[in-house]
């Protein structure tokens, strides 16, 4: 018997909204139910093209900056509904939700939405048409970005990841299917149904389904996960996500796979030229730690200091008492941190004074100021700080899962970049500039639109 | 008059160890905790601080326990560069933090690796037992020598409990373990061979002792790998290693499974871990010998989490299947608890008086011991009997504990036979894009 605690969620089939039998999923406070699947309805036939395969992109655009407008004035109350059911099911404050779904439509701007097109696939022309190339024999050829199919595993660890998805699925012109996440089960399915609010049974409306099963559940995914039906899987974060997924890769099938990342710091001894500029630095430096309370890929957990053991620790100090202090996309609260670490971090606090702690465990921040970096993920607003001679020595603790550096001051990125990208590292930025992703730009390491693109010749 | 907590231990030896009435005996558990919370906060530096943080300063009711229990993880809480880097003085200062032991009681003067550690802390008088996680990073659990004797008079007294085993030297041994090593099932299987099976006829997996700095190898590897110093004919000679050694064992194995299957109409000892169980009921199986067939006085040790699903999801009946009417032992229980839960005539796994079981609500926080009737909720408790180190601990099991009188006729707590790790629940189906550096290149490269 299905009880009225349950959180009810929404799954949107084709552009509507889809009202199958509820089915029970979750475990205890978290349970909820959504609709049950017809596989079928999923799946765009290949004997036709999708809906929106020829609506020119300057109508796409259009829809998106309308649904941008509609998602600022939530007139429908649709985003007001889904941030009620979010506080619910995700491990983000609501005041942080809140906030994140207030700027939502600004994913949705017309000078980003061009900047995607013109900077990852140059320009509208190859999306709308055949461009025409010329070969190194003085022949032409043409060459066309056509619409894909793709299933979207979405994270929910941020909302702003629904909001890119139907972005980037929008722009491609394809069919989309949009798997929620149980840590963002209402975001997705609220855009979704804003923008057929904004233009009911428009083709593009009609490209999008977004529904939950179990990630990893083999009746669905076996099924669906066919090159018959989808060109792409595209897959966010969770190593279980894409170690799942990677079963069902093969020829006509592909993974395209923003994989689970994270993100480092570094403070050169410039941040010690004064007060003023160490309060900069270290201000910077809980804001890139706090980005989405650090739930975020891009949020900065340990963090170097160029200088001596009592410059990092005045660095450490200041550092967590900026920590608790609520920006844009943080609370000053956060999640009490987990048992498991206070633990670890109990033991550190009595091997003084090779490990130093700054702050308490009540989610408002902690620093762990340590001569090499803890074992442990630090998680939760909390942040390693380490102290080294030179910048240029914490090129060794960068690798292939750093997404992005922030450098202070951002002067020095010149002379660190090089040596970062080649440990693997995908974005440096002035420290304090880790939080949003300027549309246009590579993201993990290559241009996503001309990754989802089907590029055909005509030879 | 001796203390509770010697009161508590000396029922090992009574003959009645799970048949206590249960508000006499929840009474002697408190005062034998207010006891051990006494004697290690004096000597224990993390209880000390998580006394301190939580403000309990004495014990009036298991809710004031709560606050006191260590996580699994605080065992292993050292930094791994203590080990990499050989600062074996750093990692026996914190040793110092989570044990009774003080620095100046080991000597690690020439130490120069894990193994030669452990040894020096063996040494000293205590028994740094070690278990390892999917992580690689191993716990260390102290033991003092009192600890142990304990072990042992749990083994010669509950061996088979409801039915004890007679201490009688009269099995043939196999052990599907190596020579030595600091772990808990080591020692156990030994002493059991050194209690029931005849002196000089026991088999053993590899007369090498097991070594700590092999088992943390991978460990060790994969974070060289992280910091991009590993090389790839590194990586390829740990894997090719790591391959001879398993054909090693197996080889091992085959050796055992012939002598088994040569004397089986004799009474045998057949101790090992479960997955080395697995495999050698298959192989005797392929070698014809049924199910069934092993001679009634055989004694078979087993035990060990399904860790990674490696066995398939029967196991335990299978093992049932083969080894009925031989004499088993069936427990509940992990390194960090002296002495099991044993199984009674009903199934149920009876908490033994030393041991003061604490259900807690999921995230491990909230008290749901009732007086009557059965609770569902994360396996915590306070085993009173440990010297070595503090004995409260929160585990990662699912368990039902009933606390009323047992089917069986005694008085409960029992914990009932359907025991999930919270982490193979599921339920969580939660995404984020962002990664610890460690899942990261382990994926990479063992995917």
């Amino acid at each position: 018997m299905s009880t009225t605690t349950e959180t009810e969620v929404v799954h949107v089939v084709r552009g509507e909204v889809d009202h199958g039998s509820p089915v029970a999923y979750g475990r205890a406070d978290s349970a909820f139910t959504a609709p049950a699947l017809d596989l079928d309805r999923l799946v765009w036939p290949r004997t036709e093209p999708g809906p929106a395969f020829h609506v020119p992109v300057a109508e796409i655009v259009d829809l998106l900056v309308e649904t941008g407008e509609a998602l600022k004035a939530d007139r429908e109350g649709l985003l007001a509904e889904a941030l009620d059911r979010m506080v619910r099911v995700s491990p983000l404050p609501a005041e942080v939700l809140e906030r994140a779904y207030a700027v939502l439509w600004r994913s949705f701007q017309r000078p980003g939405l061009y900047a995607q097109i013109d900077h990852e696939l140059g320009g509208a022309d190859v999306l709308d048409g055949w461009r025409e190339v010329r070969l190194p024999d003085n022949r032409t050829a043409a060459t066309r970005a056509f619409p894909p199919r793709l299933v979207h595993i979405i994270a929910g660890n941020a909302p702003g990841v629904a909001a890119m998805s139907v972005v980037r699925g929008a722009l491609t012109k394809g069919v989309n299917l949009l798997k929620l996440p149980s840590n963002d089960l209402f975001t997705a399915t609220a855009i979704l149904r804003t923008m057929a609010a904004v233009a009911p049974g428009h083709p593009v409306v009609r490209s999008f389904s977004a529904v939950y099963w179990r990630g990893g559940d083999e009746t669905v995914e076996s099924v669906l996960f066919r090159p018959q039906f989808f060109d792409k899987l595209v897959a966010w974060g969770g190593e279980a996500t894409i170690r799942g997924a990677l079963r069902y890769v093969g020829p006509g099938f592909e993974l395209v796979s923003f994989d689970p990342k994270t993100s480092i710091s570094l403070i050169g001894r410039e941040a010690f030229e004064s007060p003023e500029t160490l309060a900069r630095a270290a201000d910077a430096g809980a804001a890139d730690a706090t980005f989405f309370n650090q739930q975020a890929c891009v949020a900065s957990r340990f963090q170097f200091v160029e200088g001596s053991w009592e410059d990092a620790d005045r660095y450490a100090a200041l550092l967590c008492e900026r920590l608790g202090v609520a920006r844009e996309f943080s609370s000053a609260d956060g999640p009490r941190v987990a048992a498991e670490l206070r633990e670890e971090i109990d033991v550190l606090r009595s091997l003084t004074p090779d490990y130093r702690v700054w702050g308490g465990y009540d989610g408002r921040g902690l620093v762990i100021r340590s001569p090499e970096p803890v074992d442990f993920h630090p998680d939760g607003k909390m942040v390693n700080v380490i102290p080294v001679a030179e910048l240029s020595e914490t090129v060794a603790y960068a690798g292939v899962a750093t997404q992005t550096v922030g450098v202070y001051p951002g002067i020095r990125k010149t002379e660190l970049r090089d040596a970062l990208a080649c440990a693997g590292v995908q974005r440096v930025v002035s420290l304090g500039g880790a939080g949003g992703m300027p549309p246009g730009l590579s993201h993990d390491g290559f241009y996503p639109l001309q990754r989802l693109m089907r590029w055909v010749n005509d030879e | 008059m001796p203390s509770a907590r010697e009161q508590l231990r000396a029922l090992v030896r009574s003959g009645d160890t799970f048949d206590q009435p249960a508000r006499d005996l929840r009474e002697l558990q408190l005062e034998a905790a207010r006891e051990a919370f006494t004697a290690h906060r004096e000597r224990i530096p993390l209880l000390r601080t998580r006394a301190t943080e939580s403000g309990v300063h004495g014990i009036e009711s298991p809710d004031d326990l709560v606050p006191l229990l260590f996580s699994h993880t605080s065992y292993k809480s050292y930094p791994l560069s203590f080990i990499t880097g050989g600062r074996w003085d750093r990692l026996l200062r914190w040793y110092t933090t989570v044990s009774v032991v003080e620095p100046g009681d080991v000597d690690v003067e020439g130490v120069t690796d894990i193994d030669e550690w452990t040894d020096r802390v063996t040494a000293a008088g205590h028994r740094p037992y070690i278990t390892s996680g999917t992580s690689g990073k191993v716990s260390f659990l102290n033991c003092d020598a009192g600890d142990l004797r304990f072990l042992h008079d749990i083994l010669e007294n509950l061996t088979c409990w409801p039915d004890p085993l007679p201490p009688e030297p009269t099995r043939r041994g196999y052990l599907l373990a190596p020579a030595g090593g600091p772990m808990r099932s080591i020692d156990g299987y030994r002493w059991h061979a050194d209690v029931f099976a005849r002196p000089g006829e026991t088999r053993l997996l590899t007369e090498d002792p097991m070594r700590v700095s092999e088992l943390m190898s991978s460990a060790l590897l994969r974070r060289r790998m992280a910091e991009g110093t590993a090389t790839p004919q590194e990586i390829s000679s740990f894997e090719a290693a790591s391959g001879a050694r398993e054909e090693e064992l197996g080889a091992a194995v085959a050796q055992i499974v012939d002598d088994i299957a040569a004397h089986r109409t004799e009474p045998l000892l057949i101790a090992g871990m479960n997955n080395q169980q697995f495999t050698l009921i298959q192989a005797l199986r392929a070698q014809g010998v049924p199910d069934g067939s092993l001679h009634p006085d055989t004694l078979v040790l087993s035990g060990g989490g399904n860790k990674n699903g490696v066995l398939p999801d029967d196991y335990q009946q299978q093992f049932a299947a083969f080894y009925d009417g031989v004499r088993r032992v069936r427990s509940y229980g992990m390194t960090e608890l002296q002495g099991s839960c044993l199984a009674c005539e009903s199934g149920n796994y009876h908490v033994p008086p030393w041991v003061i079981p604490l259900v807690l609500d999921e995230p491990g926080e909230k008290l749901l011991n009732t007086e009557q009737g059965v609770v569902e909720g994360r396996f915590a408790f306070l085993d009173v009997s440990l010297e070595g180190r503090w004995g409260g601990l929160i585990s990662g099991d699912r368990v039902l504990v009933d606390f009323s009188p047992c089917d069986c006729g005694r008085a409960g707590p029992a914990v009932l036979p359907d025991i999930r790790r919270y982490g193979d629940l599921g339920g969580e189906d939660k995404i984020t894009c962002a990664a610890t550096l460690d899942s990261y290149v382990r994926g990479m490269i063992h995917g």
